[in-house]
């Protein structure tokens, strides 16, 4: 029995998809006649017939992507090996991918002889092994290639190798910016890759690591913490709303953090009205919908809204215009757990206000001691494009807005 | 209205020139040479068998026991013409297609099989040691090729450095620089351009705003002509002109063979996503062997018969060839070095040794 297994048909390619089988098990085939279709990253190609003998059985179907030097048609040769096939003892070719060899694929044989290999590249390997899209990933998120033990052919690290490392799965993302999920980010062990499956970003969470890898590169973040006494607070108070109301407030003394700031251009854009985008944490990721011109709603007007956008993130019916064009944004994180925070500000706006637990706080209050009720403040702004003092004076009047009775 | 005074500095004009039509019939007077029907069909023997071998080594490729390859399909006239009007004394510098001017000059198909399965010693030509290999670099070759020329001027030597270069090769800074010193300095160097139209996906026209590529030489001072280069008469006629003008010290020549090519640019290729299948037919219809073979047919020259025994005889010899190449042990990592410089430098001595350490580990 005799195994064709894929070859590399490009330079330097990692795997290939079956297009389509121009032949079946129990057909004969010849030498050179066509064989299959298969569809690389560079080009459709026709694989012929490496020797004549009757098919036994096609390793993939149609659609399938199979890595190169996978096993490809078990043949019955003709003839005993020789002429133009390879055989086992062939001294150049028996150990290539994409040639013929002379043994079963027995899924024993192969653990053996991956083991075998980690073990010899363990004691020898000189340097890690790795493809060049692998080695730009890992770079990217920070990923030792030397922790990594690569499955492709002769240990290489691939791709799936260097995901299966760097990309957590089942686990919330390791920015603070939406409210932290109470399951911490769990840091997986550099020695068990095989352990978890990998799930590719998809949604909201690809929109999520788009947005916060483009304020990471662009934003010169810088963070500002206080608290908001609420000792003066009557009954009857809501904490989302009374935060609203603040920021508006804010915005009306210092209208530079209720901006957009264009690089590009170099220019900003200061606003009249204030639409507040609100982090809202859904089971797929991250949602902001927009609760436009705050400064003109009433308390009832704003409660309202608040739950009907909420409602509709949660429930994935908000439209995607009620997702854009926020002019100011509030993470609400402290309904979970969590009293300060480096929120981060997502381009084009400046600024982004960060809620935190609010409780009672034992407090010197004119040489007394006194335990009054705060709500922890987090306010990141572009220092790009505001200055540490006109930030001050927002969160001040922050402060000062929601400190008031009603 | 104000006019200088003018006069016409220079003029120019191409020739084209071509013997057979499509169809392999004979458009004027045929050369001499097309007297000597032994050497019209050894031209033809040639064409097939440099079409065989391609095909060939196609297939070796798609089931992993060759690298990359790049298919000649559609220019065998042109490569097999050139062979036939080249002196062995002569030095060739190829492109990386040419298999059948390296057939005729008498490099084997197991040393082009070497060369394209990675092997240092496939660039061991026995029977002609002092032509180039392969030249995967773009128009590097031209520079390589005026120097030969320069070498054989000043030595006095009765023979000629030719050249092959793609249309996508004209592009290139050697190009032009090659073809300006030849020219001032007369060297004996005949420049075939292989205009296949494509430079891997870039069709000739993107390429130049100049009609011909031909006319490149005129600013070298350089004589030019254009000539159908899937017709294998004038290919060797032309060449064979412009060859014995240049051993004669008639100065250099620049040649532009029209042809196409049918093949992907490589294995690693997929020309179909760039070009139509309109064009590829149309050029199947202009292709050189079904000409020359009908051509050699009118004249009672060839038959079903021969033709058989010469489908037999090529398979049996890339049968051959195929088995010893793949019965060849490999090198060792030695042969990246060896060959490279007379003394090598300390960096690679050291990287000679990494690499056998390497190769150590690697069984």
């Amino acid at each position: 029995m005799t195994i064709f297994k894929l070859p590399d048909l490009g330079e330097g390619l990692s795997e290939a998809e079956i297009v389509r089988w121009h032949v079946k098990a129990g057909d004969h085939v010849v030498v050179d006649a066509p064989m299959l279709s298969v569809e690389t990253a560079k080009a459709v190609v026709e694989v012929p017939s490496p020797l004549s003998g009757t098919i036994v059985a096609l390793h993939a179907q149609p659609g399938d992507r199979i890595e190169i030097g996978a096993p490809l048609v078990e043949f019955a040769a003709d003839a005993p090996a020789g002429g133009q096939t390879t055989s086992p003892a062939d001294p150049m070719h028996a150990a290539d991918a994409g040639t013929v060899v002379g043994q079963m694929p027995g899924q024993a044989d192969e653990a053996a002889a991956s083991a075998a290999l980690e073990a010899a590249n363990a004691v020898t390997r000189p340097r890690v092994r790795a493809v060049p899209a692998a080695r730009a990933l890992a770079r990217s998120l920070g990923v030792d290639l030397s922790a990594i033990s690569g499955t492709g052919r002769g240990g290489l690290i691939t791709l799936d190798d260097v995901m299966a490392i760097g990309l957590p799965t089942r686990s919330a993302p390791s920015t603070l910016h939406p409210a932290p999920s109470a399951r911490a980010p769990s840091v997986r062990p550099p020695t068990a890759p095989e352990q978890g499956d990998v799930e590719v970003l998809r949604s909201l969470r690809r929109a999520m690591a788009q947005s916060m890898s483009i304020s990471r590169d662009s934003v010169m973040a810088c963070s500002v913490f206080d608290d908001a006494d609420l000792s003066r607070w009557r009954g009857g108070n809501n904490y989302t709303t009374r935060v609203l109301r603040a920021i508006a407030a804010g915005a009306r003394i210092e209208p530079g953090l209720n901006a957009w700031y264009d690089a590009t251009s170099q220019s900003r854009t200061l606003f009249e009205h204030v639409h507040v985008g609100i982090a809202v944490d859904t089971a797929d990721g991250l949602l902001v919908p927009v609760i436009r011109d705050v400064e003109r709603l009433g308390d009832t007007q704003l409660r309202v809204e608040v739950d009907r956008l909420k409602r509709a993130a949660r429930e994935r019916t908000v439209k995607s215009e009620e997702l854009r064009h926020f002019t100011f944004m509030l993470s609400n994180f402290g309904m979970m757990a969590g009293r300060y925070a480096t929120p981060v500000v997502v381009p084009p706006a400046v600024a982004i206000l960060g809620t935190g637990r609010a409780r009672e706080d034992v407090l010197a209050v004119q040489g007394r001691v006194e335990v009054h009720a705060r709500m922890p403040l987090s306010l990141t702004f572009d220092h790009r494009v505001v200055t540490g003092g006109e930030a001050v004076r927002f969160l001040g009047a922050v402060i000062a807005d929601l400190e008031q009775p009603e | 209205m104000l006019m200088s005074a003018h006069t016409v500095a220079a003029r120019f004009e191409i020739p084209y020139r071509a013997c057979l039509d499509a169809d392999g019939n004979p458009i004027g007077p045929l050369p001499s040479f097309a007297q000597d029907a032994q050497l019209l069909r050894d031209m033809y023997r040639m064409m097939v068998r440099a079409r065989a071998f391609d095909a060939k080594a196609v297939n070796l490729q798609r089931t992993g026991k060759l690298g990359t390859y790049p298919s000649c399909l559609g220019q065998e006239a042109t490569h097999v013409g050139v062979g036939a009007a080249m002196d062995p004394e002569d030095v060739l510098f190829t492109v990386y297609r040419e298999i059948g001017t390296k057939f005729w000059r008498g490099v084997d198909m197991y040393r082009i099989l070497l060369y394209w399965g990675g092997d240092e010693r496939g660039t061991l030509y026995e029977r002609c040691p002092q032509d180039f290999p392969f030249c995967v670099p773009i128009g590097s070759q031209m520079p390589q090729a005026a120097g030969a020329a320069l070498a054989m001027q000043i030595r006095g030597e009765r023979r000629c450095a030719l050249a092959f270069v793609g249309d996508g090769g004209t592009s290139q800074g050697a190009f032009y620089e090659a073809i300006n010193f030849a020219g001032a300095r007369s060297l004996p160097l005949v420049c075939v351009i292989v205009n296949n139209r494509w430079a891997i996906s870039v069709p000739v026209e993107r390429q130049t705003a100049a009609q011909t590529l031909a006319q490149k030489a005129i600013a070298a001072g350089i004589p030019a002509l254009q000539i159908d280069g899937n017709d294998v008469l004038v290919v060797r006629e032309t060449v064979g002109e412009a060859l014995e003008r240049a051993r004669s010290g008639g100065g250099p020549s620049v040649i532009e063979a029209l042809t196409y090519r049918i093949a992907d640019h490589t294995t690693s290729d997929d020309a179909s996503r760039y070009r139509t299948s309109e064009e590829v037919q149309e050029a199947w219809a202009r292709e050189p062997v079904v000409r020359l073979g009908r051509y050699l047919r009118a004249r009672r020259l060839w038959d079903d018969a021969a033709e058989e025994t010469l489908k037999r005889e090529c398979s049996d010899e890339i049968e051959a060839a195929v088995r010893r190449y793949l019965a060849t042990p490999k090198q060792s990592t030695d042969a990246m070095f060896d060959y490279l410089m007379a003394e090598p430098p300390a960096s690679l001595q050291l990287q000679r040794e990494q690499a056998r350490r390497y190769a150590a580990t690697r069984g």
